[in-house]
């Protein structure tokens, strides 16, 4: 029996996947959360944002990995709508950010935000760190326009802004790349710009130096951040009608490999002196 | 359940589906879906190129940046990677980005990855958690010392360093699992949400 | 030689670089600022490569009606399509967009959406403990996404923090280590292709 299960095919596996992932995802499940400690960081320093300052988006994920990073960035940026005065930028160093970057503008726009003077969509830059220093040592030599042609020293919202020391933060959205790296290594080091990540879940262990270090002062990470998030903001949304969904297949998959395991050690038990069943 | 109306919704989900079908098995369908998105992947990419370029250096050109021609000459020279015979002037086009690269990565390295988690490291060793990390560290680091003599204290930590490498990949394993099921969640909710109205 | 013009050139931009930092110069900063942004336009062309490549290979395909050739047909199609679109419109145009939206984004979600599918499958066939250390790896992980669920916190109260434990400890020790070493790897090999030791960069 135990062999019989070893062989079965792997598109019954499949199937039962999608079956114990759907019905949560159709009828979701309430589940409890424990937010992690940097995602409190990341909330606090985007609370600490006071009228005036001048904050950058980083947008460099794709939209393979939107299903994990929209439902954080979304809150995200809520937060940011929330704190008055905040004057907010997006930049962007992969070939779909851009998009995304977008939406952020449309978002804020219908907001009642004003293009040019409360926000921007300064574009598309090639070469990710190179863009990075680029930005961070002098923005306007960076973009000498904004995506929609604009000439950047006509833009209200950069008024005031040179280079990195006048960042009062920087949000960085990355689903692979350096992450956080290319800001700390640029912005952090030698400016002391404050610097948050959100980042897809695989890229989180290895933020966690750079946050234990305090170049990095908060990160997000992946769905899970994004529905803690929403959990902090008191805004419900997808990330955490997700989760349900996310614990039913995280619970499948152990399942899987505790059987797995146990079928083995059995069959192993038996090939070697036991007697076969 | 409702089934949604917008012709959007339905062309989203049936290329899902169309991608979905390798599960069961390798299918025309499948290749049709996988080449309409590269070729479209490519498309997007000239597209967002042709913006970049336009505002980053040809409006400048335009407005009276004369230097902006060398960087313009100097790109357009990496095409010539597609001749056999001046493959060679692409090289040299290519070692500027290179030579940034290197120069932006080692001025900032040294303080961001080694100063900085060297000094995130030194903790006092009055916790058995500080302790730890201490060892840890010195391991891991020790377990890569391919050339020194493999005297007994080296060995010993290197053996502590593959012990934390392994709890390192077995979190970065269980970390990878959460961010390809929230992927995969991304493309149901296109199909059961959007598409077949079956989420509140 | 041409090989000794390239290591020149990347030796003289990553020199300026690192100048641009330690030596305070009004003219080195603006030389250093000018050459970064040259960099910036030089690798905003090499974006096209890989689409000029593409093409070279799907037009052959179609010209010549090798098999598959219908489907290199449609993603030259696509590829038309988008760039003209991109170019006309601009990428942030709402039509643009939809297009993006409907196209692209479902598509990249559902084929990286399908690597849970293998790994599920991996974890039922291949995921056993055979030795020590692949159990510590495996033992790590099941607490970690244990401790992610309720079921988690249900079979012991422990296991959460556990979890935390491991990743605040042992993981951040572990990749401490992996970016330490990396970064002097980096170093090192930086190093090297400015010495024109390293060959392979050029292609």
């Amino acid at each position: 029996m135990l062999q019989k299960l070893q062989s079965i095919d792997r598109r019954i596996v499949y199937l039962l996947f999608f079956v114990v992932t759907a019905v949560p995802f159709v009828r979701p499940v309430q589940v409890p959360m424990q937010i992690a400690e940097y995602t409190k960081g990341t909330y606090e320093a985007m609370e600490a944002l006071k009228p005036g300052d001048f904050v950058l988006i980083d947008v460099r994920f794709s939209p393979a990995s939107a299903g994990e990073m929209v439902p954080a960035y979304s809150s995200m940026l809520a937060h940011l709508l929330k704190k008055p005065g905040v004057r907010v930028a997006w930049f962007v160093t992969s070939l779909s950010g851009a998009i995304y970057a977008d939406d952020g503008i449309r978002m804020f726009e219908a907001a009642g935000k004003v293009y040019g003077k409360d926000i921007a969509q300064m574009g598309f830059l090639a070469g990710e760190e190179t863009a990075i220093a680029a930005v961070s040592q002098d923005i306007f030599k960076a973009f000498p326009s904004d995506s929609r042609g604009t000439k950047s020293d006509q833009l209200e919202v950069l008024k005031g802004i040179k280079n990195a020391k006048d960042f009062a933060l920087v949000l960085n959205m990355s689903d692979g790349g350096l992450g956080p790296l290319g800001w700390v290594r640029q912005a952090n080091m030698p400016f002391g710009t404050k610097v948050i990540s959100l980042l897809s879940q695989v890229m989180v262990p290895s933020a966690i130096p750079y946050y234990q270090a305090k170049q990095v002062v908060g990160l997000v990470s992946g769905l899970q951040g994004g529905a803690e998030y929403e959990q902090m903001l008191g805004t419900p949304g997808r990330g955490m009608a997700s989760m349900g969904a996310q614990t039913f297949g995280h619970l499948y998959l152990v399942a899987l490999v505790i059987l797995a395991n146990i079928s083995y050690l059995v069959t192993r038990g038996a090939s070697k002196g036991g007697r076969v069943k | 359940m409702s089934i949604s109306s917008d012709p959007k919704a339905w062309i989203a989900a049936i290329l899902i589906l169309c991608l979905y079908s390798f599960l069961y098995k390798e299918n025309p369908v499948f290749r049709f879906a996988e080449h309409l998105y590269i070729g479209i992947g490519a498309g997007h990419a000239i597209a967002v190129q042709w913006n970049n370029l336009k505002n980053t250096a040809f409006l400048p050109l335009f407005r009276g940046n004369m230097m902006m021609i060398i960087p313009i000459i100097i790109g357009a020279l990496l095409y010539t990677r597609f001749s056999k015979k001046y493959v060679h002037i692409s090289r040299l086009c290519l070692a500027l980005p290179v030579g940034l690269g290197i120069g932006l990565a080692l001025r900032g390295l040294p303080a961001a990855q080694i100063l900085s988690q060297i000094r995130a490291t030194l903790v006092p060793l009055n916790n058995i958690n500080n302790f730890l990390t201490v060892i840890c560290v010195m391991g891991t680091l020790s377990f890569f010392f391919f050339t020194t003599k493999q005297t007994p204290v080296v060995r010993g930590f290197s053996e502590v360093g593959k012990w934390t490498m392994m709890v390192t990949f077995g979190l970065t394993f269980a970390t990878a699992v959460f961010g390809q099921m929230a992927i995969y969640l991304g493309a149901l909710q296109r199909v059961l949400g959007t598409w077949l109205g079956m989420i509140k | 030689m041409q090989r000794r013009y390239q290591t020149w050139i990347v030796a003289a931009t990553a020199i300026l670089m690192l100048c641009e930092q330690f030596v305070k110069s009004p003219g080195l900063a603006a030389a250093a600022k000018e050459v970064r942004n040259w960099g910036l336009i030089v690798a905003a062309f090499a974006l096209g490569l890989g689409t000029v490549n593409l093409t070279m290979i799907h037009g052959d395909k179609i010209s010549k009606k090798k098999e598959g050739w219908f489907n290199s047909l449609v993603l030259m199609a696509g590829l038309v399509v988008f760039a003209v679109t991109g170019i006309v419109l601009g990428t942030s145009h709402k039509t643009y967009s939809a297009m993006y939206d409907t196209t692209v984004s479902p598509m990249a979600t559902a084929l990286f959406g399908t690597l849970i599918f293998y790994i599920v499958s991996a974890g039922y066939r291949s995921f056993v403990i055979r030795r020590l250390e692949s159990g510590v790896i495996l033992a790590s992980a099941l607490i970690v996404m244990l401790a992610q669920i309720p079921v988690g916190r249900m079979i012991s109260p422990v296991i959460p923090d556990a979890a935390t434990w491991l990743q605040n400890i042992p993981n951040n020790a572990g990749q401490r280590g992996l970016v330490i070493g990396a970064a002097v790897g980096a170093v090192a090999n930086g190093l090297r292709v400015m010495l024109g030791l390293e060959r392979n960069f050029g292609g």
